[in-house]
Order: C-alpha cells, then sequence, then structure tokens
C-alpha cells in the first residue's frame, strides 16, 4: 500500500492527532501510531498481522502493501518482527531529528533546503545545512569499521580507517562553502527537470578532516592520471546492486587543491547522517555533487571519469549561450567545474512588513574558486546602488559575510536587491542564463520589505 | 514486475478496504486523471511523488525522462498502451505551465 495513501485515510477515519510541522503530516503521523501502540499501528496501515511467534505476515496480511509502500518485495518477511518500521520508510524521521525548518522538496530519496532567512548565521549550524541526495543513505555508518581507499593509477594503493586519517595526517578545520549545482532551479522558464531548488541548497560549516591533497601524495599519484573518481555507500534508487547512484570526480589539478578536505567532522561534532556521516569530500566552490558523501574510495584516472552523473547532460551546461527552450545536442555540453559569483539575503526575512525606516541588510557571498571583491544593495529596482560591508573569508573556501545600513525614504513597498561581484570583475546577472538542466542560477536574490 | 503487481495488488486492496473515494493526497498529491494509477505506482516505485509534481516538462521532455528511466535508472518498460497511458497522464498535468507547489 502506498504510505501516504493508506495513512491519510486511516488518519481520517480514527482521527489520530496529527501535529503540524515541516514534514508531510502523515508520515508523522505514521511514528505517532507506532509509539502509541505498534501492532495496531501495522494492522491500520499495512493491514498487517503477525504469526503468533511476533514475526511475519499471517496468511500474508499486510505483506503486498507494506511492500509498495516500500517499493519492493521482501524476500525475508517471514523474520520481521511485528511493529516494526521498514527503515525505507523510517527515514524521514531522521531528516526531523538534526534538522530544523527545512523545506523538503522530495522525501524519497530526501532532498532539502532551507529558506533563506534561516542560512543568516556566519557558519551554518548542522541543523540548517541542506540534504541533496541521490540515492538511498547507507544504514551502516560506524565510524570504527569505515575505510577509504585510493588507488587507480597510484604507486602506493592506501586503505585507511578515520583512525588512520587523524594519526597519520595533518587534521585541519575549514569553513567551506557547498553549494548544489542545481541552486536556483526553480526560477528556470521554460522549468528544468528535477529538483526545483529555490535559494537554499548552499550552506558554509566548519568542516574538519585532512586534505586530499596529502592523501594523494601518500598515494604517490602517477604522472598519467587526470582525473579523479568518486565512489560512496549510497544505495541506488532502484535497489539495483549493480548501479550506483552518484560517482563523480574532479580534474586531477583541482584534486590536488589545498582546500579540499576529506571530512569527519561538521562543527566539531559529527557528520549528519544525511550529509554524509561518517566520511565525506567537501569541494568548497565546485557543484556539491563533487563533495561525494558516505565517501568509501577514491580512484585516480587515466580518462575523464564516467561515473553516474558524470556524462550525458548531468551537472554540464552547454558550450554556449542558448535561448530558453532550446534544444541542445548532447555532445555540446560541458561539465560544470567552478560555480559562479553570487550572493544571498539572509536578513530581513522577505515579506517583512511594517519596518523601520533604517534597517540592516545582511547575507553572505562567494564565488567559486574566486573571492567576492564587493557587494551592492540596491533598493528602487536596481536604479541606483550602495556598497555594502564585505568581510574577508575566514579562509579560502568560505563564503563571506556583508552588511549594508540602509535607509528607506519613506512608507512604503521596497525591494532590496543584492549583488555580488567577483575578483575577476564579475557580477552576478539580472536574468537567468537559461540552460537545459537548470544549473549556476546566480542570478540577485531580491527580497520584498514594507516600510510602515 | 513482482514490484508493479504487488502495487497494483495494494491499490486494489485499498479500494476494497476503503471504498471508492480516493482523493488527490492519497496519491501523493497526483490529480485525478486516466492513468493517475499507473503514474503513482510506477514512479513511486523508486522516488517519492513529491518529485513528479515538481515538475512542469514538455511532452517530448516527459518522453525522454520516461526513456532515461528505463535506459539508466532501473525502470521496467512498460507495455505500449501503459507508457501512453502514462505519458499522456504526465503531459496533461505536469506540461510546461504547471510550477510546483510552494
Amino acid at each position: 500500500m502506498p504510505q501516504l495513501s493508506l495513512f491519510l485515510i486511516v488518519k481520517d477515519r480514527f482521527e489520530t492527532p496529527i501535529e503540524d510541522c515541516f514534514m508531510s503530516r502523515s508520515q508523522r503521523g505514521l511514528f505517532e501510531l507506532y509509539r502509541e501502540n505498534p501492532e495496531r499501528a501495522d494492522r491500520l496501515i499495512f493491514g498487517r498481522i503477525a504469526h503468533p511467534d511476533r514475526r511475519g505476515f499471517l496468511r500474508g496480511a499486510g505483506l503486498a502493501a507494506m511492500g509498495a509502500a516500500i517499493g519492493a518485495a521482501i524476500p525475508f518477511h517471514r523474520n520481521m518482527p511485528a511493529g516494526f518500521i521498514p527503515l525505507a520508510l523510517a527515514e524521514s524521521d531522521d531528516v526531523i531529528a538534526g534538522k530544523d525548518g527545512l523545506t523538503i522538496l522530495n522525501d524519497r530519496p530526501i532532498n532539502a533546503e532551507t529558506p533563506p532567512h534561516l542560512l543568516d548565521d556566519a557558519i551554518t549550524p548542522t541543523a540548517r545545512h541542506f540534504i541533496r541526495n541521490n540515492g538511498h543513505p547507507p544504514v551502516d555508518v560506524s565510524a570504527e569499521t569505515w575505510t577509504l581507499t585510493i588507488d587507480g593509477l597510484v604507486d602506493t594503493p592506501l586503505t585507511l580507517s578515520i583512525a588512520d586519517l587523524k594519526a597519520k595526517f595533518e587534521v585541519v578545520e575549514r569553513a567551506l562553502t557547498i553549494e548544489c549545482g542545481g541552486n536556483g532551479r526553480a526560477f528556470f522558464d521554460p522549468p528544468a527537470k528535477g529538483n526545483q531548488w529555490t535559494f537554499g541548497a548552499v550552506a558554509c560549516s566548519k568542516w574538519t578532516g585532512v586534505r586530499l591533497v596529502d592523501l594523494l601524495k601518500a598515494a604517490a599519484v602517477k604522472d598519467g592520471a587526470v582525473y579523479t573518481a568518486h565512489y560512496g555507500a549510497d544505495t541506488h534508487l532502484s535497489g539495483d546492486p549493480e548501479k550506483r547512484p552518484i560517482s563523480r570526480g574532479v580534474p586531477i589539478a583541482k584534486a590536488m587543491d589545498p582546500n579540499i578536505l576529506v571530512a569527519f567532522e561538521k562543527n566539531r561534532a559529527p557528520i549528519h547522517p544525511m550529509n554524509g556521516s561518517p566520511l565525506r569530500l567537501v569541494v568548497p566552490g565546485w557543484p556539491g555533487s563533487c563533495s561525494q558523501k558516505w565517501l568509501t574510495r577514491i580512484q585516480l584516472r587515466d580518462v575523464v571519469h564516467d561515473g553516474a552523473k558524470m556524462t550525458g547532460t548531468s551537472y554540464r551546461v552547454p558550450n554556449r549561450p542558448v535561448a530558453p527552450g532550446e534544444k541542445v545536442d548532447k555532445a555540446d555540453f560541458v561539465i560544470i567545474h567552478a560555480m559562479p559569483v553570487k550572493s544571498l539575503i539572509t536578513s530581513p526575512q522577505s515579506g517583512l512588513q511594517g519596518a523601520d525606516r533604517s534597517i540592516e541588510a545582511r547575507g553572505h557571498a562567494w564565488a567559486g574558486d574566486r573571492t567576492v571583491k564587493s557587494v551592492a544593495v540596491s533598493i528602487d529596482f536596481g536604479a541606483t546602488w550602495s556598497e555594502a560591508t564585505l568581510d574577508d573569508p575566514v579562509n579560502p573556501g568560505a563564503w563571506q559575510n556583508w552588511r549594508a545600513a540602509v535607509d528607506f525614504p519613506g512608507p512604503g513597498y521596497y525591494e532590496v536587491w543584492a549583488r555580488a561581484t567577483d575578483d575577476h570583475g564579475m557580477s552576478q546577472p539580472h536574468a537567468i542564463a537559461w540552460n537545459p538542466k537548470g544549473y549556476l542560477n546566480n542570478s540577485m536574490h531580491r527580497i520584498s520589505v514594507t516600510v510602515a | 514486475m513482482t514490484r508493479w503487481l504487488i502495487g497494483f495488488a495494494a491499490l486494489a486492496i485499498s479500494a476494497a478496504l476503503f471504498g471508492a473515494s480516493a482523493s488527490d493526497d492519497d496519491f501523493g498529491g497526483l490529480p485525478d486523471g486516466e492513468g493517475r494509477e499507473e503514474v503513482f505506482v510506477i514512479c513511486s516505485g523508486c522516488h517519492s511523488i513529491k518529485l513528479v509534481v515538481q515538475q512542469g516538462l514538455t511532452r517530448d521532455s516527459w518522453q525522454e525522462s520516461l526513456d532515461w528511466m528505463v535506459e539508466e535508472q532501473g525502470m521496467p518498460e512498460m507495455d505500449a498502451e501503459t507508457h501512453a497511458r502514462v505519458l499522456n497522464y504526465l503531459a496533461e498535468n505536469f506540461g510546461i505551465d504547471h510550477r510546483p507547489p510552494r
């Protein structure tokens, strides 16, 4: 049985109280029902009745329903305990634990972004870091048994535990910006396929780990290596063990960037399960997909990596500007490298009513591998601009915080626009440079303010 | 195939248990229409319907998506009739003018 449908019907019939929260009401209700009385919940939600030994499905009662909810048959169903929520359905509960205020775009796999005003912190708290999953996260994420293998075109292949990483390599902490390549896709017209991210698939948390370049030096990369290939422990949505949900890489020159970390902590705590616990890559300034989560292996290759979501049109844009809606030949797509200059207004929250005439606007700005040189703010639809105060990044790879005193001339409706310019003179555009897959939208962020 | 049979069986069970008063919510937000059941069962085999209802695509683009799902993402191939119902439903309900629920 489709979990949402059956549950909603159950909810209506039995008047189970449903709390309003950001996760889907039905999913939340499922957990409440199970907490109250697991075996009753089995019966209500799936029509399940267990055998007298409290395992399995008596005469198959509820088995088809649970299988449909999970999306697969359950070969060992005879062993499944009564009153048991399959982990495949329990995933959403993990999002709630440790995340706060995120907008869920997709709940299987979980993809969630953060509203701009909740990204106001200089360093993004773990609870406010977006989630982009391509497959199902691994179930076993024990840091004690986790290993990372570096192999392929190296003289000394390495297999290292997390304890080895900490013992054998310098451990560093860096604030690093990760942004999904598709952040801002929701504003494409015509629309582009995929999760419709608005503004909040970006974050800058503090990551602790070892430098990728140090691992590559220890493994002694051979001359012919041109690309890395990253592998994680997440599994494909279809359940096919031969398929990988995502396996991307970076050119060898980028892999040597000392700002790239193999991280085992975030904000001085274990990494959140949905953000790649216990080990992940953090490649600041490049599409988030380069920052493989649940990292198990980095292979050095003598060709551009052709793993899942490296080829076709994934994380690629046309090699020239194209008209909105234009058909582009696959051969004309190129791999995205660094992300373009961009900024976000994180205070005030868009839609502010009754604002004072003088307020502070603030936010962050970032520019892929570059540095942001200036941020300007307009309150008159871009006719005039004034310079904001812009901080240096706390370290290379971190976003830069900015703030501006804004004085409105009188009551009425205003929009505050922010525009960042990088150290190569590139500024954020007004309009979206449309591309078929909806990547790299760095158009200016606008918020509305009504002054009393 | 097994997965789909289970899905269809489940829908049948649902209808039998709770009557025919299905709402959009029962199908993850998919609006009523010919082909809704197939779309629900086939797409939610791997991912949430939340991914479907975010999209606004041309018929060609939906066709490409279905091809991609079969060729690269492990979706079982549909018979011609099912394929047509699924494609029609998606193109009609999630066409180029559709915008994601906010």
